[in-house]
């Protein structure tokens, strides 16, 4: 019986984006990696249906790995945000709020997608050329003469993921040594042997549950684990013997003695031979005996090592370490300089034989481990780093995000620039693009063959998807702002009014004959968002009995130039001037400070503002401490990825399923 | 298949954590009240008192459920202790955070705000912490104090007496690294700091402090437990040449050996460790008296059969012969030979096997009068390793004169037949020089012996945090109390700040911290946690009602009225004995006052608390994978991608 159930035809979807289901799941993801982004983000917990592992998370690699979804079109664009991460470890979130923004956008303004395609396409290359450019506004030069951008860089990774949960001095302490390992694996001089490349060293993590963060540290050379048992006696004793260089062997070949290499089948031995073990194992013994007798003072190997052989070479006072794992492999050679003998029935060649500096036993934490000092210095050079945190859960997302940071360090190297975080450059980008959009539209939509308004329409949508990236930033009832000037982004915490109004410091509201002391509201007024009440009369008080205490505006404030909103302000005046209290004392990446510069005016995030000049490039002569840094080559590419996938996903006007 | 997303607008999962931490408030203090946890599908049931016993026997489905007991049994296996402190912040802080989401604080201000007020009470606590030196033992005695040398902690190593700096409790780095400019930074100094030459010394003696009296302060109330870690440390001090008195204390080298059927006041300390053989071994014991036999050490099992981890054996040889084997001997014959000769040649007389040992060649060897211990810890036979210069072998046929240890005493313990179906005997087996000690921990419930063992490990656990820290913190609800102090003043200092401020002259720090327009109702809501602690503490002391509780400790807290010290009366009302079956000791009365916590533990145990509840209250969506979207259909708060 071949087949019971006949073969079902595929089911043939017509232009998918219009249908509501799909929409729908699309949004949901949407608003699944919004709110998990930046350092209030939310986190998500992933378990399965039978209550497997529980994860916490709001990382992009470990979420989007996790989570599942049946619409074809959210797998496509999955796919691509986890290959941009395999590649560049970073802005992973990013990639997917600008791609679903960007498709939301096209969607809602009616565009074609095919017009629409042909002016993202457009408006990303104005995007790279302008990233590209020496005095762009939103790019700093990495300075390796001191740490502190790379630092920066590394904190701002690190304190993106609340599930680390780290207090600020334990951020500053994994920065710290994110940064110390990062130094540690570049090589000082030339690689030998090929001078005009540099081949970076490897950086080993080993996480520990259950003890202090602050216990984390960076150490040159390898840990390697060795349980309890194989501590003896004379290895330890081994471990305090004298300087170095000790001479190393590695073998990767199993050295148990077993005889599973012979495949499958049978074996048929005759009762006067000799057992094949015991052949093995005679085999095994002779390496043994060459080892000792070329001075090998350190034996390890990835598998696991006969007994009698361990016994053989500790009474002859070599250190044996078995077990290690493929993954400590390549780091051991590398560090070492040994070959990897993957077979024991010839002699070791002397070629393979590595050196190591030392050895000692290191308590970390309440592991012992084994602690292999690199030969020399300038080889490349392979550190261990190990994480400490409280709790399984804490230490998986610590050791996530080490990793990414440890990426993105890497990644300064190729490109020396990172980029202005906290929404900052997303902000800039977006006035930038507006501002050269609308001035040179009619230009730009004759190239592209689309009218004007088309084109102008598109702009829009991309820019303003641009914005919804920082303003994915902004959680809890916070509003996000951007100043005028400069185009940076500026959050305002939940709780403290904001609004738009042209009125100078200290007055209050211009609708004129509202008696001072008295609220005025908009009946619709929601709790801490942003205000634009079109609809209130001039003069006209509204006072809503609902609002609560502390969460709107109450004319008491209005005096202190705090509260102050109106219904008739025109557009594109609706701009917030002085230093009311509520706007923090620096924008998101912490280049512009409000009280350096007098005279900076806001407007909500995303709302319509007419065109308006070019956005200033702030004089970085005597640049403030810098808050946060993204890494350019990271967000370029992902701005490439998300604008190529929407693309992609808006121009699919079938998708087939096959549902056997 | 797809994934369902499961939104938790609601902040279930703060609730959960709270209903989870109610379990166990009844084992909060020294009077515990032991739970029976049933299971209804299997019949099987369990008597706990302990907080991470619980976790560990319920089922626990629910996401958050699995998050605590993760960072419980982290907990637990770090520190043995203070996982109830854990839970139980854990649950009143996540109801005090969603107190604050009601009231619409805004879950960054939450955070920030409580983790400002656990960082300032860290802080205070650190600097009210109690020296051990100035542990004193009582009134009456505490003049003539024993305090000589130096109150530091010295690290003995036995094996090697290297410079105590270097010790294995070192492990907390005491400065951290500053980077400089160079690329290397400086590490090298530091690097040698975390050496450990002598692998396996733990000890911690301690000079000028005495240990029994530090014991009575952190027994809470498991006075029995106690008084046998107390023996340890005089056995182990007594071993390493320190005379009769308690100068050390090793954690490390102590095992428990459990024997249901004796009555508890059996319970004792023995040295080295205590195994029970059967009655044919044990007569071979008899001959084996006071006298020092050799000794080897088998890691695995004894038998032809057995092969080393990490061997695949390969099933299908087959044995190809031409000639009829007429002696009949089988391969293990002649292992079981080989093996025995090489046991008498070597003159040994015992073998510590870590597996299980062949029943044939048991025997065979008692005929030998050579004794086969299997089921050994592995601890133990460290140990042995350690002070019979033994060298454990995975084969026996491996053995050779090195391997064979040294100087190994044993002897009948007790007889323990009766009770059991299979007679069997209590044999302790010592090695010379050894610190290893055994309490041998018995109770006629045979349902007790968990709890006994656990609480038995929370006192030596106890004991070795206070030891190490050389600190302790005020106990039986001082340090809460003090914590709500604290905050209690922030509250009336930021609101003077408020209303003090004109708007201009509030200088920039200080701005940045009333940034936070919480800040106040967060710290009062945390701080009502920590009143919630010490009343479920006097509640499960049978002193008071919650109520009442309430009243007394809010009274207290007006008395001190800004000072820090705290009155002595407040805690002998913690432990005031009224209850009708007088559940207190005349000891625990006696010391009542002389409470003291380990810092670190608890401090690390509110850590942790807070940790639980930022990760649940951040959460804001649950995603289950693996599930077929017909089956969710129509589940209101069930969203499907």
């Amino acid at each position: 019986m071949s087949r019971v159930t006949k073969k079902a035809s595929s089911v043939c979807t017509d232009s998918p984006l219009s249908m509501s289901e799909v929409c729908q799941k699309m949004t949901l993801m949407r608003q699944i990696l919004t709110s998990c982004f930046g350092p209030n983000g939310r986190l998500k917990q992933v378990h399965n249906n039978v209550g497997g592992h529980v994860l916490t998370t709001s990382t992009s690699t470990s979420l989007l790995q996790a989570v599942s979804s049946s619409e074809p079109l959210l797998k496509l664009i999955t796919a691509s945000i986890l290959n941009h991460l395999s590649r560049f470890s970073d802005c992973g979130l990013y990639t997917g709020i600008l791609c679903f923004s960007l498709i939301d956008h096209v969607q809602k303004s009616g565009l074609r997608p095919s017009v629409a395609i042909k002016i993202n396409k457009q408006l990303l290359e104005v995007c790279t050329s302008f990233l590209n450019q020496e005095d762009c506004g939103c790019k700093v030069n990495v300075d390796f003469n001191s740490c502190q951008s790379l630092v920066t860089l590394a904190r701002s990774v690190i304190s993106s993921k609340p599930a680390c949960v780290l207090t600020e001095g334990e951020q500053q302490h994994i920065s710290t040594l994110a940064v110390h390992a990062f130094l540690l694996t570049v090589p000082c001089g030339d690689t030998p042997g090929s001078p005009d490349r540099v081949r970076l060293g490897k950086t080993v993590t080993v996480s520990i549950e259950g003890q202090f963060v602050l216990d984390s540290a960076v150490f040159p050379g390898l840990l390697v684990n060795v349980p309890d048992m194989q501590l003896h006696p004379t290895d330890s004793e081994r471990t305090r013997r004298g300087p170095g260089p000790f001479r190393l062997a590695l073998f990767t070949v199993s050295l148990s003695g077993d005889l599973s290499e012979f495949g499958e089948g049978s074996l048929e031995v005759h009762s006067g031979a000799p057992d094949p073990e015991d052949l093995i194992l005679d085999e095994l013994l002779k390496l043994g005996e060459q080892a000792v007798t070329d001075q090998v003072e350190v034996f390890m190997c990835q598998r696991v090592i006969h007994p009698v052989l361990q016994h053989y070479l500790r009474r002859h006072g070599v250190l044996v370490v078995e077990r290690l794992g493929i993954a400590l492999i390549e780091p051991i050679v590398q560090m070492t300089g040994a070959q990897a003998v993957a077979l024991y029935q010839t002699p070791i060649p002397p070629e393979a034989y590595g050196q190591v500096k030392g050895c000692c036993v290191r308590t970390v934490g309440s592991r012992e481990m084994l602690h292999l000092l690199p030969p020399r210095e300038p080889a490349p050079a392979v550190c261990t780093m190990v994480l400490c945190h409280r709790n399984d859960t804490m230490l998986n997302e610590l050791k996530a995000v080490c990793q990414r940071a440890e990426h993105v360090l890497r990644l300064t190297l190729r490109d020396p620039v990172a980029l202005l975080g906290g929404g900052c450059t997303e902000t800039h980008m977006a006035a930038y693009i507006s501002n050269k959009g609308t001035t040179e539209a009619a230009k730009a939509a004759l190239s592209l063959g689309v009218s004007q308004s088309q084109y102008l329409l598109g702009l829009n949508g991309f820019c303003s998807s641009l914005e919804a990236v920082a303003l994915a930033l902004v959680h809890d009832g916070e509003t996000g702002l951007v100043d005028l000037s400069y185009a940076h982004h500026w959050s305002v915490p939940q709780g403290e009014a904001i609004h738009s109004g042209t009125v100078p410091q200290g007055e209050a509201i211009h609708s004129g004959t509202v008696p001072q002391g008295e609220a005025i509201h908009s009946g619709t007024v929601a709790q801490g968002e942003a205000i634009h009440s079109g609809t209130v009369a001039q003069g006209e008080a509204i006072h809503s009995g609902t609002v609560p205490q502390g969460e709107a505006i109450h004319s008491g404030t209005v005096a202190q130039g705090e509260a102050i909103h109106s219904g008739t302000v025109p557009q594109g005046e609706a701009v917030q001037r002085g230093d009311g209290d509520e706007v923090p004392a620096t924008c998101g990446c912490g280049l512009v400070e409000r009280s350096a510069r007098p005279g900076l005016e806001w407007t909500p995030l995303n709302t319509r503002y007419p065109s308006r000049s070019a956005p200033l490039v702030v004089g970085k002569d005597t640049p403030p401490q810098l808050r946060v840094l993204d890494s350019f080559t990271a967000k370029l590419n992902a701005l490439q990825v998300a604008v190529e996938m929407a693309n992609l996903v808006l121009d699919i006007r079938y998708v087939i399923q096959d549902v056997n | 298949m797809g994934s369902t997303i499961i939104s938790q607008r609601l902040h279930v999962g703060l609730q959960q954590l709270t209903a989870l931490a109610a379990v166990t408030h009844s084992f909060l203090g020294p009077n515990k009240n032991h739970k029976f946890i049933q299971d209804e599908s299997t019949g099987e049931s369990s008597l706990v008192c302990t907080c991470f016993r619980v976790l560990e026997h319920l089922d626990l489905t629910c996401s958050v459920g699995q998050l605590a007991n993760e960072t419980i049994q982290a907990h637990q296996k770090v520190f043995h202790s203070g996982a109830g402190c854990l839970l139980f912040m854990a649950g009143v802080w996540s109801r005090a955070a969603l107190e604050c989401l009601h009231r619409d604080i805004s879950i960054p201000h939450i955070v920030s705000a409580m983790s400002e007020g656990l960082d300032i009470c860290c802080k205070v606590c650190r600097s009210n912490s109690v020296s051990i030196e100035d542990v004193r033992p009582n009134a009456s005695d505490s003049g003539t104090s024993v305090l000589q040398g130096s109150p530091h902690t010295v690290l003995r190593n036995p094996v090697t007496g290297m410079n105590p700096s270097h010790g294995a409790l070192n492990n907390k780095k005491q400065s951290r690294i500053k980077l400089t400019h160079s690329r290397h930074f400086c590490a090298n100094d530091e690097a040698d700091k975390n050496t450990t030459p002598g692998l396996f010394s733990h000890a911690v003696s301690s000079k000028g402090v005495d240990i029994a009296h530090l014991a009575e302060a952190v027994s809470h109330g498991c006075v029995d437990a106690m008084s046998l870690v107390v023996e340890v440390s005089k056995m182990q001090s007594k071993n390493n040449g320190s005379g009769d008195s308690c100068r050390t204390f090793d954690v490390n080298k102590l095992v428990t050996c459990t024997l249901p059927g004796l009555s508890e006041d059996h319970s004792c300390v023995l040295p080295g460790c205590v195994i029970l053989l059967s009655a044919e071994q044990a007569s071979l014991v008899h001959h084996m008296k006071e006298q020092k036999w050799q000794v080897v050490l088998i890691n695995g099992d004894l038998s032809e059969k057995y092969r080393h981890l990490g061997f695949n054996s390969k099933n299908d040889i087959s044995q190809v012969t031409d000639k009829l084997d007429l002696k009949g001997l089988s391969k293990e014959d002649d292992w079981e030979d080989n093996v025995l000769t090489t046991l008498l040649k070597n003159n040994v007389n015992l073998v510590l096997v870590n597996g299980e040992a062949s029943e044939r060649l048991t025997q065979h060897c008692m005929s030998h009068r050579i004794l086969v211990v299997e089921r050994m810890k592995p601890d133990i036979l460290k140990d042995f390793a350690e002070t019979t210069g033994a060298v454990p072998v995975t084969y026996a046929t491996q053995l050779s004169k090195h391997c064979v240890g040294t100087g190994v005493e044993i002897s009948i313990w007790r007889d323990c037949s009766g009770n059991r179906r299979r007679a069997s005997m209590a044999v302790n087996i010592v090695a010379d020089r050894t610190a290893l000690v055994t309490v041998v921990l018995t109770t006629s419930v045979h349902s007790k012996l968990q709890t006994l063992e656990d609480c038995f490990w929370g006192c030596a656990y106890r004991l070795h945090h206070t030891l190490k820290d050389r600190k302790l913190l005020p106990g039986a609800g001082k340090t809460e109390l003090l914590c709500v102090q604290i905050l209690q003043k922030h509250i009336k200092d930021n609101g003077e700040q408020t209303r003090g401020k004109d708007g201009t002259s509030a200088p920039q720090a200080k701005q940045g911290r009333a940034g936070n327009p919480h800040r106040a109702d967060v710290f009062q809501l945390m701080a009502d946690g920590w009143m919630d602690y010490i009343s479920t503490l006097m509640l499960n002391s049978g002193t008071c009602s919650k109520v009442d509780a309430w009243t007394t400790i809010n009274q207290q807290l007006i008395d001190l009225n800004g000072g820090l010290s705290l009155d002595a009366n407040f805690s002998r009302l913690l432990l005031r004995d009224d209850t009708e079956d007088g559940m207190m000791s005349p000891d625990m009365k006696r010391s009542a006052g002389k409470v003291y916590d380990n810092m670190t533990v608890k401090l690390e145990a509110w850590r942790k608390a807070l940790d639980l509840v930022f990760l649940v209250l951040q959460t804001d969506t649950e995603i289950i994978t693996g599930i077929d979207p017909k089956q969710v259909e129509g589940q209101s708060n069930v969203m499907v991608l």
